[in-house]
């Protein structure tokens, strides 16, 4: 199983070095540098994080095809690449949909989205093909996305309940050779809080939940439990009361959360159902000290 | 040589984003111990290296070197995205980076479909935007260009980024002098010293000092030594003659007869043509090239002209690192004196 964790940008670049540089030495395979519009730049700070470390991957992303053209986001790749070697990989998805309009871009006729998606997959894809170790995948939800996500190297979808990472694989059908699942959910694993009490994993959580389409929370018995919480967060955006009227039952399906021994129990029931990766989301990567429970989690395995 | 040659200006080197990683690597390893004052890094538009990682890189290699976009066009990235490259990269090069903005060159913007009505208006916003975001505020604004809705770069703290312009018209200029920390300049000697006196007498206007306002001169620089050859520079001069507007043009105290011979040339056979008719007068003039020691008396010429920062940039040709050294320890030892 490959082990990821996703850095959060929100602190300055020296705290986001120190992290990364925690996570290679504690052998994480892969450092993801997501990519949030209202903070600082992904791919720059990529560059950063590949000069201070030596043995992992960075993956770069989720970047979105609706801010960055295509070809800007291949020169990305390729920049990084002839300057620190082919240990990139890259995450593409849409983004999420109201911070993308607070920025000026639109999603556009909703109708082409997943067809506009697969074509900036493509052409990144044939872009990078001298580069054989890059990984493009793409980060998907609904069942047209991931159905989509075979013109990429692999799939990462950010829930973590197992059941419904089975419908994920189902919808996916047949996978091309290599191809990757992986799981991006809201992460907290090692920490001394209960799951139920850290505002942080309960709030990323609710975020996915509340995000996902109409049609696959009634698939899976959500759509009447969230709608309360859904209306409210239409009216006043998150806010901590609204996450708390959310079931823990629910943000539990959403996030890994829990000791050691509950994460490893995690893994082999992922590795059961055919999961390649796993990548430990927000608030895992917030801190230096999250990243080092991580690392402790994953030498205990 | 000018009577100022002793006094302090500051010298960079110019890069493009279309530079191989080896000659920019090159660049960033060596440029602390070559004395280089900053380097600037202009974007050819979706063209070889990525700028924001290119500058990165630099600042990460370098220690006491500024580093700038020179320029990155606002036409071509969400200013979103230009701002929140900044926040990182000042944060990379505490404190060392500069952001150059521009509209871009008028054949970029055509072919990527840019036609805007204002262009004036829209990098003045642009500008307060940017500031806004810097100082921490929550903006929203909608223009040809931007449609920010509540956007703010989640900082707590303001941060300091120069930002200087890359433009050529008068109404920019103005603007400049109003608004920008500097100007990145290119052209002839006249067109230079014409430009930095609307910079200036719109700085003055709007109450800000002249002096505030750094002017940055960037013209091809050619050494006709270390492998460096006359032939190159006087393709490169006639090829910027060909591309000079006329009403520039019209500012110049050349043999007008000469520069149209050149232009035609150029335009019916190319550069290597038009470098038939390109005489010491006109290398002097759209270029810095010649000797080591020819080239920086041109920069002490220019300096005079009120420039205060000189560019060595592309083409870089013939053993250009050598040349580099060479300019650069010239520098240092007529500063020393």
């Amino acid at each position: 199983m490959e082990w990821g964790i996703a850095i959060n940008l929100r602190e300055p670049t020296s705290e986001i070095i120190e992290k990364a540089k925690a996570a290679d030495q504690g052998g994480i395979d892969t450092i993801w540098v997501t990519d949030f519009p209202a903070t600082r730049l992904s791919p720059v700070l990529a560059s950063i994080i590949a000069q201070n470390t030596r043995n992992c991957r960075i993956g770069v992303g989720l970047l979105s095809p609706l801010i960055y053209k295509p070809s800007h986001i291949l020169q990305m790749m390729t920049t990084l690449i002839e300057m620190y070697g082919n240990r990139f990989d890259l995450l593409l998805g849409p983004g999420d949909r109201a911070k993308l309009r607070d920025i000026g871009v639109d999603y556009g006729d909703i109708s082409t989205l997943v067809e506009r998606m697969e074509g900036s997959v493509t052409a990144i894809r044939k872009g990078l093909e001298e580069y054989d170790t890059t990984r493009v995948f793409l980060g998907a939800q609904g069942q047209k996305m991931i159905k989509a996500s075979t013109c990429s190297n692999g799939v990462l979808l950010n829930f973590s309940d197992s059941e419904m990472i089975q419908w994920a694989l189902t919808n996916l059908g047949k996978r091309p050779q290599g191809f990757k699942i992986g799981a991006f959910p809201p992460s907290l694993i090692g920490s001394s809080k209960m799951c139920n009490e850290h505002l942080g994993i309960k709030t990323s959580a609710a975020v996915v939940a509340l995000g996902l389409s109409p049609s696959i929370l009634r698939r899976f018995g959500l759509k009447e439990k969230l709608q309360p919480a859904s209306d409210k967060m239409r009216k006043y955006g998150m806010t901590q009361d609204l996450v708390e009227m959310i079931d823990q039952e629910i943000l539990d399906r959403f996030s890994l959360c829990g000791d050691i021994q509950s994460n490893n129990d995690q893994l082999e029931s992922y590795r059961k159902i055919g999961v390649d990766m796993v990548v430990y989301g927000p608030p895992q990567g917030a801190s230096l000290k999250g990243v080092e429970q991580l690392v402790n989690a994953k030498r205990k395995v | 040589m000018s009577d100022t040659s002793n006094a302090m200006y500051r010298v960079s080197v110019g890069i493009t984003t279309s530079m191989k990683v080896s000659a920019t690597s090159w660049i960033g390893e060596n440029a602390d111990s070559l004395g280089i004052d900053g380097i600037w890094v202009g974007e050819d538009i979706g063209i070889g290296q990525e700028t924001s990682i290119l500058t990165a890189d630099l600042l990460s290699k370098t220690t006491n070197v500024r580093v700038g976009t020179g320029i990155i066009p606002i036409t071509m990235h969400n200013i979103a995205t230009l701002a929140r490259a900044a926040l990182t990269l000042n944060e990379i090069g505490n404190g060392r980076f500069v952001l150059g903005i521009g509209l871009g060159g008028i054949q970029d913007l055509v072919k990527h479909g840019v036609d805007l009505a204002k262009p004036v208006t829209e990098l003045r916003k642009s500008t307060q935007v940017l500031k806004q975001l810097f100082n921490a505020e929550v903006v929203t604004v909608q223009s040809e260009l931007m449609d920010l809705k509540g956007f703010s770069l989640s900082i707590n703290n303001l941060i300091r980024i120069p930002i200087f312009f890359g433009v050529r018209g008068p109404q920019m200029l103005k603007l400049a002098g109003e608004l920008a920390d500097g100007v990145i300049l290119s052209g002839p000697s006249d067109y230079i010293k014409y430009a930095i006196g609307i910079i200036n007498k719109s700085a003055v206007a709007e109450g800000r000092k002249a002096e505030d306002i750094e002017k940055v001169v960037w013209l091809p620089t050619i050494p006709t030594f270390k492998g460096g050859s006359e032939k190159l520079a006087k393709s490169v001069v006639a090829l910027v003659v060909a591309d000079t507007p006329e009403q520039v043009l019209d500012l110049l105290n050349i043999d007008r007869e000469r520069a149209d011979r050149i232009r035609q040339a150029v335009a019916e056979s190319g550069p290597k043509e038009g470098a038939g008719f390109i005489d010491q007068q006109f290398i002097d003039i759209f270029a810095i090239s010649g000797s080591c020691e020819h080239m920086v008396d041109r920069f002490e010429l220019f300096k005079s002209l009120g420039a205060t920062e000189l560019v060595l940039g592309p083409p870089f040709s013939g053993d250009w690192r050598e040349a580099m050294k060479d300019i650069f320890q010239e520098i240092h030892l007529r500063r020393a004196k």
